[in-house]
């Protein structure tokens, strides 16, 4: 005869799960060619998802970039990659809760007279150092070029930029990517796509193209935040004895 | 005393060496060609004499317009939450600026050459100091290539 009644509950502890970081809103390729010191570009961060952030990469030599400002606030200098074959790039980025139409204003060094830039929002982005690796590669003249890097973090989101130089046609990111914008123009050509990783290991990515010229490729891996896979679960057992 | 027998005299010992230069000359030139003469380059100096600033306007076909504006204008749109500035037909894509210089004429001096194809001929090699740069022997055609 079953007397006793016990009830037990275990709680399960929730595993950490990551989140790649994912593209919000439409991302914005623009370029110019007037004299200038500082540079003003109207972006609009859409209302999208949590922990966003602001990424700007831009496409002039990187010595000649001082600073940019997003909304007002000065932007955190993550990456400073320096071409070998053409004009290098620096990634800026600024977690922000702003969304809606804001200013990106970039400085220069001294005047300018050719530079573009590509700008994105990401949500579930890392808020503090999001930067997971970087990597780089360049050809002396060719039509296609990648790169690999081993990711470190879970759920990560990797921003591959190119940049050939003059006379090149057809850029186009390698299978599996998405091409964020570019810049067709011959003086400062700047192309971005991303890939999203969930775990971590090797990985390559690059663009190929028609024209056999020499290029730089761009490789930056952006770490998502940790999220619950599922929320902390209740497990009740009942055992019956005599 | 007799002057004019001394100015005579004085005349012929100078046809002596006039005489004498006219063969020590080439040799001069020879023995100086092997030290060029150090030219140093002045640097150009750039005033400030004031600010531009342009608003860039982008219409339905992407035509843009670019309509001028003030330096304190522009400065205003890298505050937070910025009132852009608005024309009909047309979005605010963004803006530039700049500062208006002059610079001080580059007067050229013996020994400097200016530019590609000018001496282009030349092969007289000359020593030059550009500003900010190391001592360098150069073609006269090629320094400021």
């Amino acid at each position: 005869m079953k007397k006793t009644l016990l009830s037990l509950a275990f709680f399960l502890t929730p595993f950490a799960a990551f989140a790649a970081p994912s593209v919000i809103g439409t991302p914005l390729a623009t370029k110019d060619t007037a004299a200038a010191t500082s540079w003003t570009i109207a972006y609009t961060v859409a209302n999208t998802g949590e922990n966003r952030a602001v990424y700007v990469t831009t496409g002039v030599a990187t010595a000649q970039v001082t600073g940019a400002t997003f909304n007002g606030t000065a932007m955190t200098l993550e990456n400073n990659l320096t071409a070998s074959q053409t004009f290098g790039t620096k990634f800026f980025y600024l977690a922000t809760s702003t969304t809606g139409t804001k200013n990106v204003v970039i400085s220069f060094d001294s005047e300018r007279t050719s530079y573009s830039a590509i700008i994105f929002a990401l949500q579930d982005a890392f808020q503090s150092s999001p930067t997971d690796v970087t990597g780089q590669a360049n050809t002396a003249g060719a039509v296609a070029l990648s790169k690999e890097v081993t990711t470190v973090a879970s759920g990560v989101l990797l921003i591959t930029c190119l940049h050939p130089s003059a006379a090149s046609t057809a850029e186009t990111p390698d299978a599996g990517q998405t091409s964020l914008n570019g810049v067709a123009d011959d003086a400062m050509e700047h192309y971005c796509s991303y890939i999203s990783q969930a775990s971590p290991g090797a990985i390559t990515t690059g663009y190929t193209w028609t024209t056999s010229v020499p290029a730089d490729v761009f490789v930056v891996s952006i770490k998502g935040i940790a999220v619950a896979a599922s929320p902390p679960a209740i497990r009740q057992d009942t055992i019956f004895f005599d | 005393m007799d002057f004019a027998l001394i100015f005579q005299q004085l005349a012929r010992v100078k046809e002596a060496l006039l005489g004498m230069l006219m063969f020590l000359a080439p040799l001069g030139g020879i023995f100086g060609a092997t030290e060029p003469i150090l030219t140093e380059v002045s640097p150009v100096v750039e005033t400030k004499t004031g600010d531009y600033a342009f608003y860039i306007f982008e219409n339905a076909a992407k035509e843009s317009v670019k309509v001028e504006t003030t330096r304190a204008e522009y400065d205003k749109l890298g505050l937070a939450n910025p009132t852009n500035p608005t024309m009909a037909g047309y979005r605010f894509v963004g803006a530039y600026a700049g500062e208006t210089k002059t610079a001080s004429p580059r007067v050229l001096k013996d020994n400097e050459y200016y530019g590609a194809g000018k001496d282009a001929a030349s092969s007289t090699l000359i020593r030059i100091k550009l500003p900010g740069e190391a001592e360098k022997t150069a073609q006269k055609s090629s320094i400021f290539q």
